[in-house]
């Protein structure tokens, strides 16, 4: 019978006793405490961090201006973005660039070759004199040029490349058969590039099947920087007006002329939406008071905070305290909303549970619960103490003090 | 006997379940059970990387951190062929400036925008690389001139530039455990990072990363914000220290400390 005995305990043993005896691979064997992620630690908690008062930003934004040298806190250590897109144009090479200036056009401002710095989320009218397809009469091009916002994908790029633009002769052979030609240049998501350092790609309708938005099938690949859209259309034709005495003149369009040391930057034809960026806050459209007049407490207008703009990030809109230890779990266990207005829609989700795990989890000793300081100082009895004898101190008559023997 | 034949019976017929116990309990225990767990380096999510956008990293680094303004850690910058380089930090008006190989010492947890012109082998040719700067090293008090982190850039990098491409590179300290004999400062070393890796973490696995260095073909105008040029931090230009590991790319000298490499993000085709 002893033998079932012995079996059972070699199967516990060999259950169990490895775990304990393993050093490398069990937590609970060998006390091993894993701290959480520095950027965690150095954080107060989860749920209580975000913008509002006396809590940290959840993340510098790009952008910062703020030097923040010597100010008594961390300076931002951010770039700004990339508010313009530097645009390179590489061809052809008999090639001047022109752009539309108001009403009118700024031609010859740059030379293939160049370079301009288009401001972002915006669209331009550009011109692009001296191209033409081999065997064909010099004309002009004239595409819009829409120059996407920065990205945090593609801000390293933007801030230290331009972004090149080149007319090949294919594209103004399809120019010539009055197709339009699309281009969209991208920068490629890691995942689409062949080799670890960055480069642009570019996507030209006139190479994909039909019925494929270049544009769609760029944004799937990578994020898109600018679209190049021209055709054949003539914005400047050779036209003639009527003048009131009945004479007749030619309408000039070219204002700026480059070529003559005329230069003007280049105006946006539209923004893109977003362009101003942010989410507007909630404003009640209502006119304010005059001056002089009573001001009216309408929320959001004047010194009357917005209204539904929580100042804190935790859901319960109450700033909470740093969690200890930092980066431990919140204190919040429940959050319920219940929407109670009689309208015919279904219930919202009244209990949200989430379930998360991450492995090896946190593991920290135990804080401190009780201290217990003992000490133990000698008690003597008179004369059991004396003074030493070369002290000549006034203690025991001038004796020296020795310790007891 | 009679006792002895029972026992010998029980064991015979509980030697069976016994291995059978012994393999389910070596298949179920604990041990093998921990034993699938993923190495712990790689069990924590790094939200930064090479393709973070240009200061995210070094102002992560200084709020954790919080960096003395007053230390300036030394780099020593240099260009194949030599040229000279400028330094830019938040103005568009260079703060310094000398010949390769030039040695100046600036704020950690800072953009710094270098103007490199002059270069004999690229004339003409101007490039503006950036170095993030995201941590220092630790030499000893009043001789931390002798040790700067190098910023080496290679004809390679130039052209790539030239070409309209972004190089970016990750210098880390190497883990004096698994650092390499040879000096890696005077040579390439091609790394297998794929585009989809982070470079950053890699470079943490490795060492402790340094700087991030990017390369293009940008060229500031005169619209460009002063944030093109940096963030703003302090810059000395110091006299360049001479020694044996400013030898030509190719001179590899036997190194027992551990050293600055000046790798990661290299080609993979």
């Amino acid at each position: 019978m002893r033998y079932y005995f012995l079996g059972l305990g070699a199967l516990v043993f060999v259950c169990t006793g490895c775990a304990a005896i393993d050093s490398g691979s069990s937590i609970l064997a060998n006390r091993e405490h894993v701290a959480p992620p520095a950027s965690m630690i150095s954080r107060p908690g989860p749920m209580v961090d975000g913008p509002g008062p006396g809590v940290l930003g959840m993340y510098a934004q790009p952008g910062g201006m703020d030097m923040g040298m010597g100010m008594g806190g961390p300076p931002p250590g951010m770039m700004g973005p990339a508010m313009s897109t530097q645009i390179k144009f590489i061809g052809p090479e008999q090639m001047y660039v022109g752009w539309q200036v108001g009403s009118g056009f700024a031609n010859n401002q740059l030379t293939s070759g160049q370079y301009y710095d288009f401001q972002q989320s915006a669209v331009y009218q550009i011109i692009l004199e001296g191209v033409s397809p081999p065997g064909q009469p010099v004309r002009a091009l004239y595409p819009t040029l829409e120059v996407r916002a920065a990205h945090p994908t593609t801000l390293a790029y933007l801030q230290h490349n331009a972004v090149p633009v080149e007319i090949t002769e294919e594209d103004l052979e399809h120019v010539s058969s009055s197709n339009m030609v699309t281009k969209v240049i991208y920068l490629p998501d890691p995942e689409f590039q062949a080799r670890a350092i960055a480069g642009v790609e570019t996507l030209v309708s006139t190479r994909l099947d039909p019925g494929i938005d270049p544009v769609q099938q760029a944004e799937q690949m990578g994020t898109v920087m600018l679209i190049l859209r021209f055709g054949n259309k003539d914005l400047q034709p050779p036209a003639t007006v009527m003048n009131p005495d009945g004479g007749v003149s030619q309408v000039s369009y070219s204002m700026i002329d480059g070529s003559q040391g005329q230069v003007a930057p280049p105006m946006p034809i539209r923004y893109l939406d977003g362009a101003v960026g942010g989410v507007p806050l909630a404003m009640i459209a209502a006119g304010g008071g005059m001056p002089g007049q009573p001001t009216m407490p309408i929320a959001g207008m004047g010194n009357m905070p917005p209204w539904g703009m929580p100042i804190t990030g935790t859901p319960i809109g109450l700033p909470g305290p740093p969690h200890l230890p930092l980066g431990g779990p919140a204190g919040l266990k429940s959050h319920t909303m219940r929407n109670l207005s009689p309208n015919h829609i279904p219930r919202p989700t009244q209990d949200l549970l989430i379930d998360v795990k991450h492995n090896p989890g946190y593991s920290l000793p135990e804080p401190v619960r009780h201290i217990q300081y003992t000490e133990d100082h000698p008690v003597f009895g008179p004369g059991q103490v004396s003074a030493p004898v070369s002290g000549g101190g006034g203690f025991n008559g001038g004796q020296a003090f020795c310790p007891p023997y | 006997m009679t006792d002895q034949r029972i026992n010998c019976s029980e064991i015979c017929r509980s030697v069976p379940s016994l291995l059978a116990a012994l393999l389910i309990g070596g298949i179920l225990s604990p041990a093998t059970v921990f034993g699938q767990i993923q190495p712990r380096s790689d069990a924590y999510h790094q939200p930064l990387s090479q393709h973070s956008p240009p200061g995210q990293t070094a102002a992560w680094m200084n709020a954790i951190r919080n960096y003395d303004m007053t230390w300036l850690q030394p780099l020593q910058i240099e260009v194949p062929g030599g040229g000279q380089v400028d330094v830019y930090s938040g103005y568009n008006h260079p703060v310094g400036g000398g010949y390769s190989p030039m040695l100046v010492a600036v704020n950690v947890g800072h953009v710094y925008r270098l103007r490199v012109s002059g270069m004999p082998k690229y004339p003409g040719l101007e490039i503006y690389p950036s170095i993030e700067l995201i941590d220092h090293l630790h030499p000893p008090a009043g001789r931390e001139n002798e040790f700067p982190i190098p910023i080496i850039l290679t004809d390679r990098d130039i052209q790539i530039a030239e070409s309209g491409q972004l190089v970016t590179r990750v210098i880390y300290l190497e883990q004096p455990q698994i650092a390499q004999q040879l000096n890696p400062l005077r040579r390439e070393i091609p790394q297998a990072v794929e585009p989809k890796d982070n470079a950053l973490q890699e470079a943490d696995r490795l060492g402790r990363p340094m700087a991030i260095i990017r390369v293009g073909g940008r060229r500031p105008s005169t619209n460009s914000p002063p944030a093109f040029f940096g963030t703003g931090g302090h810059v000395e230009v110091r006299p360049a220290v001479i020694n044996e590991t400013m030898l030509p790319p190719g001179s590899v000298k036997m190194q027992k400390r551990a050293v600055v490499r000046n790798v990661s993000h290299e080609i993979r085709k």
